[in-house]
């Protein structure tokens, strides 16, 4: 298990220096139509699906999860090729970080309360 | 809204389950009345029927009632704006406006990618723009206070508080708040 943990971490780190950096406003193109907004948000900071900004994984790791999502719906390279991911992934790349949580006295307050 | 309500006798007279449960997460629910559930099956239509009966019976008890009101289940039985205006019956009715089924869209990617096509179509049939629904003016053309679309933050508690406002003399009130899909 742990080799090919190893295995997969050593080809996501190749394939990542070797991928072509994405086209960010065709990625979000694809961002729209493929309705990724629907459960991600139009600003990627997540709902009722994951987070994705700061996006934790590189591209490699990124079209490998999409290839073979759990709880979403897999995208196989006949419905989005690689070269279609990596355009959705410069354009998460290209998304602005949501403010701490400790900067936003509402959810200090309500946290307290809690 | 919490702060807004939470130190009123309030009762949230919406399901929670299309809406990520936020209230629930944020909120401190610690009387019965506080929560009505929801319809038990995921169906669509529910809600502002039973937002404004609920709002009804709480009426007696002087109770605030406040729902956060989904926009794809609203376009169901909206007539029930007009039971609602023509009973005076208080209620706060804050749209949780994201333009669209979002809930349903899920679904309809799964099945598109499980079989290789469509993904790129699941919008049909899903979402709520072009035109987008003027829900300010659906509320006053049922004879309600109605505000919005609000898009900005800012905009959005002293709206808030104006509807309460309305709500505290006997009356319905609608605030538009344009959100995130989930």
């Amino acid at each position: 298990m742990m080799k090919r943990f190893l295995l997969f971490s050593a080809c996501a780190v190749l394939a990542s220096a070797q991928s072509p950096a994405g086209d960010a406003k065709h990625g979000k193109e694809l961002f729209l139509t493929y309705s990724c907004y629907s459960c991600h948000s139009f600003d990627g900071h997540g709902g009722a699906g994951a987070r994705l900004v700061p996006m934790p994984l590189n591209q490699a790791g990124f079209t490998s999860f999409v290839r073979n999502a759990g709880r979403m719906p897999s995208y196989s390279s006949k419905v989005l090729s690689d070269a279609q991911l990596g355009d959705i992934y410069a354009y998460i790349k290209s998304l602005p970080t949501s403010p701490d949580a400790k900067n936003i006295p509402l959810i200090q307050e309500l946290l307290k309360e809690k | 809204m919490w702060p807004l309500i939470k130190n009123e006798d309030w009762s949230l007279v919406s399901w929670q389950g299309f809406i990520n449960s936020w209230p629930n997460r944020l909120w401190n629910f610690d009387k019965h009345y506080q929560y009505i559930g929801g319809q038990g099956a995921g169906g669509m239509g529910y809600g502002a029927p039973a937002a404004v009966g609920a709002a009804l019976a709480n009426r007696k008890h002087g109770r605030l009632s406040v729902s956060i009101q989904t926009d794809g289940d609203l376009n169901y039985a909206p007539g029930v704006l007009w039971t609602a205006a023509h009973h005076r019956i208080p209620l706060l009715t804050v749209m949780h406006n994201n333009r669209g089924y979002h809930q349903e869209v899920m679904f309809v990617e799964e099945q598109a990618t499980l079989h290789n096509r469509g993904a790129d179509r699941a919008h049909i049939g899903t979402k709520l723009w072009d035109p987008n629904i003027d829900y300010a003016k659906m509320a006053q053309a049922y004879g309600m206070h109605g505000e919005g679309p609000i898009t900005d933050p800012n905009d959005l508690v002293p709206a808030l508080k104006r509807g309460l406002e309305i709500v505290k003399k006997g009356e319905p009130a609608m605030i538009d708040v344009v959100t995130q899909p989930r």
